[in-house]
């Protein structure tokens, strides 16, 4: 018994292999469909927009695992990419209600005339389209991550720096957001959003179409990074994290491979902050500064960023639980989380989905254990 | 024809000149040991051709064409690829994906992001080469100190550079492991132009033919290796003490 280790495993079966190959399908669609079927008709309509809001910060989490988790890019002003996506939809959501109220025959947003503007701005008029707020929820996002990650990538910058630039980033963005009132609604931010596309949102049905359309971008998303974590291009992420230089020197330029992940990461980040607009009904500075960008990031880390499933699960669950906490203990609840914060960085880097990897480990260590003694003790 | 010129070439950092106009010339198929004591220049001067430090002077000249500005990843896809001295693989990838992302590069943004099939044929052949068939599917983090170096060498081969720069292979090796790599190097030889750092005595003595010495980062002689080592300047160099010796 003392050789258990140097006794080679036994050769794993066909079906047994093929068993392990289905399983990660099987779990994917068995909660899809969960989700889809079930949860909507169990969850009483306050519970489901929770939850829905939850999965919003679900698809930035995705993106954040891919930057961060496999890139080595300490996104820290994610926060930006999702009120870039939100504001997008939010101008639409505000110009669709300021169509239909018969007490401004301008069209001009309520707010807009108390800060004396006569005419909308320049900026604004394409957002009357809903398909241009959508469009743009995703490009405007990737566009400037892309710009932002071309220019400190090329100059090697990376690391604390990085994460600092995103920092200052998240800071000065919600400083341009308060300081331009008269343009965006200022500290207030944009709220009240009856209608998209010509439907009321106030609906249950709308709420529920909402959560399920949530539930397929989230799905959907997934199936993509998982395709991308998988190609050359994801083990060339992998490579960069781990020895930037290195990858040079086996004749890659880490510039682009990096400004496309980031990019991608924004955009996934837009796009939650889209959806998050019309389900949580409003959109200000305070939801996406400093504090929710490295929120985002923590709620990554704690679900585990190397594992896209750990990093959205992550995501549900922090939120989940700052609901739960701040109702009762508000102020206890932030201090909660930064401890839980150091404790998983310092113990657990690669998060619940680490710590599940590791059990998972440890029980198939113990199978294995057990199958070669029964074979073994006869002997 | 001579592959790489090196013509003058001076690099300081600081006040510290760690090559000093070095001039130095390679044939296609040469195999060229390079020794010296530490600190003499020799990773100094593999970096410089590598686009890893820039020359402060003089210049570098590589199938006609000059190295000047070349970025690092433009230099390898001209056909020049390099091992470093403490070898650096991807720990968290398999041994497979490192030689697989090695044999890479020339691929377009939108191949790499495809869907990827069985390891290339060109990927499987060299990793049975280097002899780590049987770690395809094992992180490289798992690898022994010498297997790690021939990752490193498989690495290198699936980027099918014209010239090779390895810096130290063997070191840290025992002996068979050296045995097995010089015969490696004298396969590869066979069809690549190489340069290796190497001053151990016995392994020079077994493989090197021409051997170029550097002493505080300039070209004290080259020749075979009998010759600089009846050299005085260069027994005056390693203190009367044999290569082997005087380093590690
Ligand atoms: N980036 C650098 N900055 C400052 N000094 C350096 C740098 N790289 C190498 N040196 C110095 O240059 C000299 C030559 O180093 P190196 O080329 O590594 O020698 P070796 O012949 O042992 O490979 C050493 O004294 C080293 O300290
Ligand atoms: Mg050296």
């Amino acid at each position: 018994m003392t050789h258990t280790s140097t006794v080679p495993a036994p050769p794993v079966s066909r079906a047994a292999s093929l068993g392990r190959r289905l399983r990660g399908p099987a779990v994917f669609v068995a909660l899809l469909a969960a989700a889809l079927l079930v949860v909507p008709v169990v969850l009483e309509p306050f519970r489901l927009n929770l939850l829905a809001q939850y999965l919003c910060y679900a698809i930035v989490a995705l993106g954040i695992a891919l930057a961060w988790g496999r890139g080595g890019m300490l996104t820290l002003g994610h926060g930006v990419y999702f009120g870039l996506g939100a504001y997008a939809m939010a101008m639409h959501l505000t110009l669709a209600r300021a169509a239909q109220d018969p007490l401004d025959p301008d069209g001009l947003p309520s707010f807009m005339v108390w800060s004396g503007l006569s005419e909308l701005p320049w900026f604004w008029v394409p957002f009357a389209s809903p398909a241009v707020a959508v469009v743009a929820a995703v490009l405007v996002p990737g566009a400037v991550a892309a710009l932002l990650g071309w220019s400190v990538f090329r100059q090697r910058v990376r690391g604390a720096y990085f994460a600092i630039l995103n920092q200052a980033l998240a800071a000065a963005f919600v400083l341009l957001l308060v300081g331009q009132q008269h343009l965006t609604g200022g500290s207030n931010g944009l709220t009240d959003f009856p209608v998209f596309a010509g439907h009321s949102l106030y609906t249950p049905t709308a709420q529920t179409t909402l959560y399920v359309l949530t539930v397929l971008v989230l799905a959907g998303l997934y199936l993509l990074l998982r395709h991308i974590t998988r190609s050359r291009f994801g083990t060339l992420l992998i490579a960069i994290r781990d020895g930037e230089d290195r990858v040079r020197h086996l004749g890659y330029d880490p510039t682009w491979a990096k400004t496309l992940a980031y990019a991608l990461s924004a955009m996934a980040a837009g796009i939650g902050g889209a959806l998050f607009v019309p389900i949580m009904g409003i959109i200000s500075p305070s939801l996406i500064g400093v504090i929710p960008s490295i929120m985002m990031v923590l709620a990554v880390a704690i679900g585990g960023r190397y594992s896209l499933a750990g990093a959205a699960l992550g995501a549900v669950l922090m939120n989940a639980a700052q609901t739960t906490f701040s109702e009762h203990f508000a102020g206890t609840w932030t201090y909660l989380q930064g401890a839980l914060f150091v404790v998983v960085i310092a113990l657990a880097p690669a998060g619940l989905a680490g710590l599940a990897g590791q059990v998972r480990q440890a029980l198939h260590h113990r199978r294995a254990h057990v199958t070669h003694t029964s074979h073994g003790s006869p002997r | 024809m001579s592959l790489l010129t090196i013509d003058d070439l001076t690099v300081t950092f600081g006040d510290f000149t760690a090559l000093d106009h070095v001039t130095l010339s390679l044939d296609e198929g040469d195999l060229l040991f390079l020794i010296g004591p530490n600190g003499a220049g020799k990773t100094t001067l593999i970096d410089t051709i590598t686009g890893r430090t820039r020359p402060t002077s003089g210049t570098l000249t590589f199938d006609g064409r000059p190295l000047h500005g070349m970025a690092e990843h433009h230099i390898v896809r001209a056909g020049i690829g390099r091992t470093f001295q403490t070898s650096v693989v991807f720990e968290h990838l398999t041994v497979a994906d490192n030689v697989d992302l090695a044999a890479s590069h020339h691929l377009r943004p939108w191949q790499l992001l495809r869907r990827r099939r069985a390891l290339p044929e060109a990927v499987t052949h060299i990793l049975e080469r280097v002899g780590l068939t049987e770690r395809l599917h094992d992180r490289a983090g798992t690898l022994s100190h010498g297997q790690r170096q021939w990752l490193e060498i498989a690495m290198l081969l699936a980027q099918r550079p014209r010239l090779l720069l390895l810096d130290e292979p063997v070191a840290g090796m025992n002996t068979d492991e050296r045995t097995r790599t010089g015969e490696l190097l004298t396969e590869i030889a066979t069809d690549h132009t190489i340069i290796v750092i190497e001053h151990d005595m016995d392994f020079l003595r077994r493989y090197a033919h021409q051997v170029v010495v550097l002493h505080e980062g300039a070209v004290l002689t080259r020749g075979d290796l009998a010759t600089v080592q009846s050299d005085p300047r260069v027994q005056e160099v390693y203190l009367g003490r044999t290569p082997s010796e005087a380093t590690t």
